[in-house]
């Protein structure tokens, strides 16, 4: 029975610990199971939207005349085509929209808008219950988009005001399009009935047209892209397949999922070497207990055993506790998904087996630490004081030699340098939670810095103006720049002209890659390698597209230019986190028919006022969007931003809670362990303000290598990470913008704060007489 | 004359639970006066090492007072009752409580650069002085789990004597030694008892209380009986009497 008093005392003793532990425990399993219910959901509600919605395996985006009856016979005799259609979208220029009663058009959004009409059979608009919506004559179908933007309901109005033309309409139903449905696509499909579409039709002369295809093997869309390339049809904009659908739609909420799955994996670290500190620490004290026990010959595995069943109840039921929490978590977590996606039926199988993961992994890092049962010699445990602390006075300096700093600092500071392996665990979760708070941190002030623009494949510019695809884009993009070329307001600007490419690869398939041509020098890039290209023998790629390819710089790619193939040099490799993460640029001389869009990069003289002349260009060259750097920025960055801000917000609390948490655990199991030392202090004259000075000093110095370590780190590695998640997106080196202020001056003081009040309060414990000497 | 340090009625009482308490020292009046060697016998569980701690405030009383120079010791708060332990008073104790992360010269030099009434110079001119007259200067920057018992207690002296207090305070500071060891800590003691400085050690060892002036005897928590022996003159042949005649009390008093 020996061994049931050894497990109650320690349970008593180590009561604050194995709370902590649990509390790791739970918060890591319920963001386990949390970030696997938000992929589950993710995946889940894609699949379902996908399937409701019929969409389409590939579609491609046309600006012109089409050739109904080629385009019929080719898709008739071609034996991938499972179904396809030709849908006519009305293009509307953002000025003329106005959503909601806010009296506000729309003329600033960086959103394409087109009406369309309810298709009959693929590529359905759904309303919020997954079902095709059918708008009745006088409604609309608006984008989920807008809706969650502007807080819209169904009941309220939208109006239609393009010259003579002014239509009243009411909202029928809040839209879900897998096409369209992510921020980060700029086009957006609002749904009316055949009579206002007919309507519209009269009046607005710009339209475009999506060609969609369904296929027997949906697998094979890049083989269909290139014969339906090849078989020269209508190809004037943009070419997309499902894949793609997929990857945007999932690509803000699973960036999400990836930071709470990591947020999880890091908390188990922390779980486990406070498990480490705990057991160790009880072996310590029960010693000469195991000694005992292994010398009147218990075997060791029955002495592991009943710790094992401690630490193993406490795992299971913080894992399970975790789970549970995590049912509220991932609904709130899904609550866009959820929006915008739909709520699938998931089962509940992934959670559960990504909380029971965590159990397991505590559990095998327990047996590991408690291997060191074995290592117990019953001789030396019996006449041994401890396994703890051994040695003397070695390694700090001679207390004589540390003036001018006060005894009481001097003894902090020297018992870091002496327990160098003790610290190194509080050590380590400060640097933990400073890594976590300060890359968030860091993060947010690169996002939301102008300088940004450097990875979104574009210079800096004051004004962006874009001139869409429509039938009289050439002829505006010859005004537009006769009028920017006399503007005296205007300091400088470059053309840009973002046309197709057929890009033939190695195994001899070609795809479509979109370039940019113009004055490339004027608002120059950043480049990841090389530079602007210089002459027409050579092109930039972007980052994703140089990866794909497997290009490096001084490689060439074959293009097709004025119908021969050409091979060019890469020149440049640079960053780009729009489109897809898949542009290029060079100096070639582009198919006017091949045109996808221009755009104006343009400076103001000084002190000129940027909205001013935005608002003069928007109203005189509409449909032309006119947008500020940092309109563009934040229409197509918003919600990452939004995200990021909660993320950050969310590390600052975990991190300063967990910092907290364990300082006040460190110091309750430091005051035990130090109760010898404590007392003889007290009896030579040391006060209980004295001592507590020691104790401050040390966690204060050890917070002081934790932050400077966790900046470091964060300033490094902190940057590869961040850079390699987003190296999926586009780019890959990220270089942080610090705000030295607010990451190394008010960040330190907070930490500084909230540890020395922690040991301010867990040290109050010690005000008592002295008494123990004995 | 007036005493040094005072007991007036001093009791103490320990809880035990919610309900029940102890009472260990019972009604105690002690008197010591300065430049005393006092030291403090009875049988195990008598009460004798709680009323030392008691008389040098690192235990607060139940009831009663206890006057040590101009300080009523339960009146002072615990800074400054740690003032009072850190200036005016020094502790050797049978365990020696050593701080094992500091060397033995720092040791030493803990309360002096802790008080700071003295400037650190000063303090380290007088360790090395202690050190010296102790004859352990050779391990001043040794660990102190590179010295023997005998050594250690010198140690704990020199760290006592640093900030030249007006008493020392010794719980049973031969109890761990070997009789060889012990002896030589008793001569330094005489010694530094000898230039001034007061002297109260509890002891159970009939050879270390006879080379005190007065021996007190404590039984169930109470003071029984008191022996006055003077100071030991020079010249060891005085001491075993002093011890047969220790030995004899002791005995007339059932212990």
């Amino acid at each position: 029975m020996i061994l049931f008093r050894v497990l109650k005392r320690d349970l008593r003793r180590s009561r604050g610990t194995m709370a902590l532990v649990f509390a790791f425990v739970t918060l890591s399993a319920l963001l386990m199971s949390g970030g696997a219910g938000l992929v589950v959901t993710l995946f889940g509600a894609l699949d379902a939207l996908f399937e409701a919605a019929r969409v389409p395996d590939v579609v491609q985006m046309h600006t012109g005349d089409i050739d109904f009856n080629r385009l019929d016979r080719w898709a008739a005799s071609n034996p991938m085509i499972a179904a396809y259609r030709t849908d006519e979208m009305i293009t509307v220029d953002g000025e003329a929209l106005y959503l909601g009663d806010r009296g506000v058009s729309e003329d600033e959004s960086v959103m394409d808008i087109s009406f369309v009409r309810q298709s009959e059979t693929f590529d359905l608009l759904l309303d919020m219950e997954n079902r095709p919506f059918q708008p009745q004559p006088g409604m609309v179908g608006v984008p989920i988009f807008f809706a969650q933007r502007d807080d819209l309901q169904v009941g309220d109005p939208v109006t239609l005001r393009t010259g003579e033309l002014k239509m009243e309409l009411t909202i029928g139903a809040i839209i879900r399009d897998a096409l369209m449905n992510p921020s980060i696509v700029h086009s957006k499909r609002f749904v009316v009935h055949e009579d206002e579409y007919e309507t519209l039709r009269r009046e607005i002369p710009e339209t475009e047209y999506l060609i969609s295809f369904r296929l027997r093997e949906p697998e094979k869309s890049e083989e269909f892209i290139a014969a339906y390339e090849a078989a020269g049809l209508p190809k004037v904009g943009t070419t997309l397949d499902k894949n793609l659908f997929r990857t945007l739609n999932a690509l803000s909420d699973g960036i999400v999922a990836a930071v709470v799955i990591l947020l999880s994996a890091l908390l188990m670290v922390i779980a486990i070497l406070c498990l480490r500190f705990t057991i160790l620490a009880s072996i310590e004290e029960d010693y000469r207990e195991i000694g005992v026990m292994k010398a009147i010959g218990m075997p060791a595995r029955d002495i592991r055993r009943i710790y094992v069943a401690k630490y193993l109840a406490v795992a299971l039921l913080a894992s399970a506790a975790g789970y549970l929490l995590s049912l509220p978590l991932t609904g709130l977590l899904a609550r866009d998904i959820t929006v915008y996606l739909g709520s699938p039926e998931t089962g509940a199988l992934v959670p559960v087996a990504a909380a029971l993961l965590v159990f397991a992994i505590v559990v095998v890092s327990c047996l590991i630490i408690l291997r060191r049962f074995r290592r117990i010699s019953a001789v030396a445990a019996l006449r041994s004081q401890g396994i703890g602390e051994r040695g003397g006075a070695g390694g700090a300096p001679r207390l004589r030699r540390l003036k001018g700093l006060g005894v009481n600092v001097a003894l902090g500071l020297r018992d870091v340098t002496q327990r160098l392996r003790l610290y190194g665990l509080l050590g380590f979760i400060f640097f933990f939670a400073v890594f976590i708070i300060i890359v968030p941190v860091h993060f947010y002030t690169t996002i939301t810095s102008p300088s940004f623009v450097s990875y979104m494949g574009i210079g800096r510019s004051e004004l962006r103006i874009d001139l869409q695809q429509s039938e009289s884009m050439d002829e505006r993009f010859r005004v537009l720049e006769a009028a920017l070329a006399q503007d005296p307001e205007v300091s400088q600007y470059a053309a840009l002209i973002t046309s197709q490419f057929t890009l033939f690869r190695e195994n001899g398939e070609s795809e479509i890659i979109i370039l940019e041509t113009g004055d490339l020098d004027r608002f120059p890039l950043d480049y990841l390698q090389g530079g602007t290209p210089e002459t027409s023998e050579e092109i930039a790629l972007s980052y994703l597209n140089a990866k794909d390819l497997g290009v490096e710089l001084g490689d060439t790619v074959p293009l097709l230019v004025d119908g021969v193939r050409k091979d060019l040099t890469v020149g440049g490799i640079y960053q780009d986190i729009t489109k897809g993460g898949r542009t290029a640029k060079g100096r070639l001389p582009y198919d006017h028919d091949s045109v996808l869009w221009y755009t104006f990069a343009v400076d103001l003289a000084p002190g000129v006022a940027v909205a001013d002349k935005s608002r003069e260009y928007a109203s005189r060259f509409a449909p032309a969007r006119v947008t500020d750097l940092a309109g563009y920025m934040d229409q197509t960055l918003g919600t990452t931003i939004g995200q990021l801000q909660m993320v950050t917000i969310v590390a600052i609390v975990l991190g300063l809670g967990i910092s907290v948490l364990v300082t006040a655990l460190f110091l309750q199991m430091l005051i035990r362990k130090d109760a010898g030392r404590i007392s003889i202090m007290q009896s030579i004259g040391f006060s209980v303000r004295h001592i507590r000075r020691q104790y401050q000093t040390t966690a204060i110095a050890v917070l002081a290598l934790g932050l400077l370590l966790g900046t470091i780190f964060s300033n490094t590695l902190g940057e590869k990470l961040v850079s390699f998640l987003w190296s999926f997106m586009g780019a890959a080196r990220i270089h942080f913008v610090v705000a030295p202020v607010k990451a190394y001056f008010v960040l330190p003081l907070l930490f500084a704060g909230a540890v020395a009040v922690t040991t301010r309060i867990t040290m109050s414990k010690l005000n008592r007489p002295v008494g123990g000497i004995k | 004359m007036n005493a040094l340090l005072k007991s007036t009625n001093l009791n103490k009482s320990y809880r035990i639970d919610a309900n029940n308490e102890q009472q260990v020292l019972f009604d105690v009046n002690v008197q010591v006066h300065r430049g005393e060697f006092i030291s403090v016998m009875g049988p195990s569980g008598s009460g004798k090492s709680t009323l030392l701690y008691n008389l040098c405030g690192m235990d607060r009383r139940s009831s009663g007072s206890v006057q040590f120079k101009d300080h009523t010791l339960e009146t002072l708060s615990e800074p400054q009752l740690a003032r009072v332990r850190l200036d005016e008073m020094g502790f050797v104790f049978q365990q020696i409580h050593l701080l094992r992360n500091l060397s033995i010269m720092d040791n030493v030099l803990l309360p002096g650069y802790l008080s700071k009434r003295c400037p650190r110079r000063l303090i380290e001119e007088r360790a090395e002085e202690l050190l010296n007259r102790t004859g352990i200067a050779s391990l001043a920057d040794r660990s102190i789990t590179q010295a023997s018992g005998g050594q250690l207690q010198r140690v704990g002296i020199c760290r006592a004597l640093i900030n030249e207090p007006d008493i020392i305070f010794g719980d049973e500071p031969t109890g761990a030694l070997n009789s060889k060891a012990s002896a030589e800590i008793m001569e330094l003691l005489t010694e530094v008892n000898r230039t001034g400085t007061t002297i109260l050690l509890v002891t159970h060892d009939v050879r270390v209380a006879s080379r005190t002036h007065r021996v007190l005897l404590m039984k169930d928590g109470r003071l029984v009986s008191e022996k006055a022996l003077g100071p030991v003159a020079d010249g060891s042949e005085e001491v075993t009497e002093r011890e047969a005649v220790l030995a004899n009390w002791l005995q007339e008093n059932e212990v």
